[in-house]
């Protein structure tokens, strides 16, 4: 496992995790959380519903207390600070707007707390409300809003306080599709340009493809890896992570070196050390069908049956070990179901060979 | 839900008479208050004010009213007191709850026993002005009904306004008063609204707490109608229903008669 | 810390009143010094042997019970249809004009509505004075001053209380549910019995046990409305004290009658949980 400790990190890091865990009665909610994470940048914490992502987030707002573990922010260490001495800002799940206050009231909430000057709270209000367009809502009350002038309101009310770790907990779930992609992208301009230090929420691997510089995927209460967006959806650490970025043929067996032999379904000519229990992944985009006698196919199987996805075709080939998904573009013409194919693979730098 | 023609009949009925049934004795009285003769006859003969005359002027009836609104003052602002505390620590305490729940004894403990349990305490405790014992007693009457009001409030409230207000650097307490407290104002509202009208409409625990001197409007009613045939009680009740009313276009205005329900 | 502090309000709170109750019940185990208001000790039980081997109160518990049974049966049949009626209505107006009047008779007192029905009920009331207009009766019905009279009073008094009651548990049954029940098969009726009503019962029980509580502890209507005529608990209490000043034997009638009551409550919350099992298993099962 990779705890995903940033390479070349002797300077301080924006924000730096270790040992966290946090337990409810005898359930772990997480454990042993490690990271560093250089300043400016935008980690996405990946997983699925339960899996310790939104008590990660709220652990470093101040609002779980966590049993062990250390959080820095910038090398201080906050935590054992409560909420409110935390140089984190956060836009709640629901936004979590004061509803009984108007947008510009949201907005200077935090800056009135700190005791600002009326003159100088006007003004950072001003601009604030400016970086999020929504200049001309500022008397508004928050129930005349749509869901995604309630996402800025609270994103205009974070940044004004000038924190130095922004917190998101899944921040476009409300939204739908079109706007989500919208905000997604603005925020994502936002951020680059203050240059925050930011952790965002998400149960969406394409949000997080997009949004962010790392992810950091967890199930269980674990972080399974730490890693570039691409170095998540290309090498997956784990077995959980293949999954949970849609690598549906996990096709268990060993290696002999130059070969990936799985078990009753075929050989893979991809480099693999003869370790005992070890899996090979592989995206249904990685295989193509070819003809049964085809010296390239690694596979023989029968079409079990064909779906349409849009542009692709996803067939399922049963072979007598278990059975290969294998996308291709539709215009290949797919095969009837019942006919026997081979199924070769694309590129061998596509597989990844998982550990036990 | 569709229904047939003989079902909506039924039910328009229904309506009608459990309408009629509900209105009936404030109407009715209402309607006595402004009879100018002081026993009851069919037709009225003439219409006048007289009884809200003999109603302000009597010294019986306005020491009364002076004394049941000083209560009511005393009582509703010192219940509130009490109850919101306890209302925060039913929802946010760690096992707790019970508290609330044994302050809630009055309600299902017959009035009668729990007058002449504070009549007892009260003369232990060498407290003799009955002013200070009914206000005392009240407050703590009234308490399970502010706080079921409050508890509802704290069950629809959303938490995160105030972990925000955390977030961005609010103490607790200045988070609670900047945000949570506003967002309680409704419930507040209602059980002022519920404290108010149980110390004003007591009896069962006033009548053992009052002396000669200071006793509320119930009592005072209550003792009137006993020695008296005529509508002065009348023209009070239709002074208190006009009361009510006010107070619940304030509730409908404020909070809505069917949020009112939705939490109840 | 913190939160010590903010027990407090409610911790006073509870010592005084326990302070009440418990001071009351423990003048049970007094004697009454004759003729007078006042009490002495030694403590004995004498009053507990005097409750349980009198029979003077016996009829008077068992008159309030089974009056108190009868006024909350009747205004679960006069107010659950209107409760179901609020919830379920589709127009806005009406449900808040209803709820408008329920809260409103609710807010207007007891002393007022009390003496309403004193003035309808009465010999030369309203009701009487129509009637024998019209030519319908020759004599006045004798309504006051027995526990008829009395009846419909406390069941006007607490019927807010268990509408108010029971239509936040209807609105808590979603209708989606209904819907399917009906996609199902199964007639308006059969819909109403099988899924509404089972879903409300744990509000319906919440409101009939308050119903009762309230029939039960009801004093000023029977003084009012009764005449000293009709006799339940809450009078016989105040007699003790008033007429025959034994305040002692009053705490142990109360005592007593609290110890009834709660019982009464009990075996109601009971029975509403043998009903749910009932139907959980739809009638189908054993």
């Amino acid at each position: 496992m990779n705890h995903g400790i940033e390479p070349g990190g002797d300077a301080v890091a924006g924000l730096e995790v270790s040992g966290l865990t946090k337990h409810y009665g005898a359930h772990a909610a997480i454990q042993d959380i490690g990271f560093r994470l250089e300043r400016g940048a935008l980690l996405t914490l990946l997983g699925p519903s339960g899996c310790g992502k939104t008590t990660l987030l709220r652990s470093i707002g101040g609002f779980v207390a966590t049993d062990s573990g250390t959080i820095r922010v910038e090398g201080q260490e906050i935590s054992a600070l409560p909420p409110e001495r935390r140089p984190t800002a956060t836009v709640f799940q629901g936004y979590a707007l004061f509803p009984h206050m108007s947008v510009a009231a949201n907005v200077a909430y935090g800056l009135k707390i700190q005791g600002m000057l009326k003159s100088e709270i006007a003004e950072r209000v001003r601009d604030a409300l400016a970086a999020v367009q929504l200049s001309a809502m500022a008397e508004r009350m928050p129930s005349q809003l749509s869901g995604g002038q309630q996402q800025r309101v609270a994103l205009a009310r974070c940044l004004v306080v000038r924190p130095r770790i922004l917190l998101l907990d899944e921040p476009f779930s409300a939204l739908d599709r079109n706007l989500r992609e919208e905000m997604q992208v603005e925020l994502r301009k936002l951020q680059q340009r203050m240059g925050i230090t930011t952790v965002v929420v998400t149960h969406d691997q394409q949000e997080a493809y997009i949004l962010s510089d790392w992810v950091a995927v967890m199930n269980a209460g674990r972080l399974h890896q730490f890693d570039r967006p691409a170095g998540v959806y290309d090498r997956p650490a784990t077995r959980f992570v293949a999954g949970f970025t849609g690598m549906t043929n996990i096709l268990a067996g060993h290696g002999d070196g130059t070969h990936f032999i799985a078990e009753g379904i075929g050989r893979f000519p991809v480099a693999a050390p003869a370790l005992p229990g070890s899996a090979l992944g592989l995206r249904p985009g990685a295989l193509r069908l070819v003809d049964p006698a085809d010296p390239a196919a690694c596979a023989v199987g029968e079409v079990a049956f064909v779906a349409m996805t849009g542009a692709e075709a996803l067939c399922e080939i049963t072979c007598p070990g278990g059975a290969l998904q294998v996308a291709m573009p539709r215009r290949d013409g797919p095969p009837a179901p019942g006919a026997l194919v081979g199924v070769a693979m694309v590129n061998p730098d596509e597989a990844v060979v998982l550990a036990a | 839900m569709r229904r047939g023609p003989l079902g909506r009949i039924l039910w328009a009925l229904y309506l009608v008479l459990v309408m009629g049934f509900l209105l009936a004795p404030v109407a009715f009285v209402v309607f006595y208050s402004f009879n100018d003769a002081s026993m009851f006859r069919l037709p009225v003969r003439a219409y006048s004010l007289r009884w809200y005359r003999e109603f302000f002027a009597s010294d019986q009836f306005q020491p009364a009213l002076r004394a049941t609104l000083m209560i009511a003052a005393v009582v509703v602002p010192f219940t509130l007191l009490v109850a919101l505390p306890t209302a925060h620590l039913m929802a946010r305490g760690k096992g707790q709850a019970w508290l609330g729940a044994a302050l809630t004894a009055p309600v299902v403990v017959p009035g009668v026993v729990t007058g002449i349990a504070f009549l007892g305490l009260f003369t232990m405790l060498g407290i003799g002005d009955a002013l200070t014992r009914l206000v005392i007693a009240l407050s703590i009457f009234c308490l399970p009904f502010s706080l079921r009001a409050l508890n509802a409030s704290y069950a629809g409230l959303d938490r995160r306004p105030e972990e925000a207000a955390r977030d961005l650097g609010a103490t607790p307490l200045r988070a609670y008063l900047h945000v949570t407290l506003p967002q309680l104002k409704a419930g507040l509202l209602a059980g002022a609204i519920f404290a108010f009208v149980e110390a004003t409409d007591n009896f069962s625990i006033a009548v053992f707490l009052a002396d000669t001197r200071t006793k509320t409007l119930p009592i005072a009613a209550y003792e009137h109608i006993r020695d008296f045939d005529d509508p002065t009680v009348a023209a009070m009740a239709t002074v208190l229903t006009l009361v009510a009313l006010v107070l619940v276009l304030v509730l409908e205005k404020v909070i809505g008669l069917e949020k009112l329900i939705r939490h109840g | 810390m913190k939160r010590n502090l903010t027990a407090l309000p409610a911790m006073l709170a509870l010592a005084v009143l326990a302070g009440a109750y418990g001071s009351f019940f423990a003048t049970g185990l007094l004697r009454q010094v004759p003729g007078t208001a006042s009490v002495a000790g030694p403590a004995s039980a004498e009053n507990y042997l005097k409750f349980f081997s009198g029979a003077g109160q016996l009829p008077v518990f068992a008159d309030t019970f089974i009056f108190s049974i009868i006024v909350t049966l009747a205004t679960v049949i006069i107010g659950y249809p209107l409760a179901y009626f609020i919830a379920r209505t589709e127009s806005r107006f009406l449900r808040v004009a209803f709820l408008a009047v329920l809260v409103a008779t609710f807010l207007s007192g007891s002393v007022t509505r009390a003496y309403g029905w004193m003035v309808i009920l009465g010999n030369r009331g309203l009701l009487n004075s129509m009637l024998m207009n019209m030519g319908l009766i020759e004599a006045p019905l004798r309504i006051l001053y027995r526990q008829l009279g009395v009846g419909i009073a406390l069941v006007h008094f607490i019927l807010p209380f268990f509408v108010l009651t029971v239509v936040g548990g209807i609105r808590n049954v979603p209708r989606a549910l209904e819907e399917a029940s009906r996609d199902l098969g199964c007639g308006p009726v059969r819909t109403f019995a099988k899924v509404t009503l089972p879903l409300s019962l744990p509000a319906i029980a919440e409101g009939m046990a308050l119903s009762l509580a309230l029939a039960l502890s009801a004093f000023l209507f029977p003084l009012m409305l009764g005449g000293g005529r009709v006799r339940l608990v809450a009078n016989y209490i105040y007699d003790q004290i008033f007429v025959a000043f034994d305040i002692p034997f009053a705490a142990v009638v109360s005592a007593g009658f609290l110890v009834c009551s709660c019982g009464a409550l009990m075996l109601m919350m009971a029975l509403q949980k043998a009903l749910l099992r009932r139907f959980a298993t739809g009638g189908i099962g054993a």
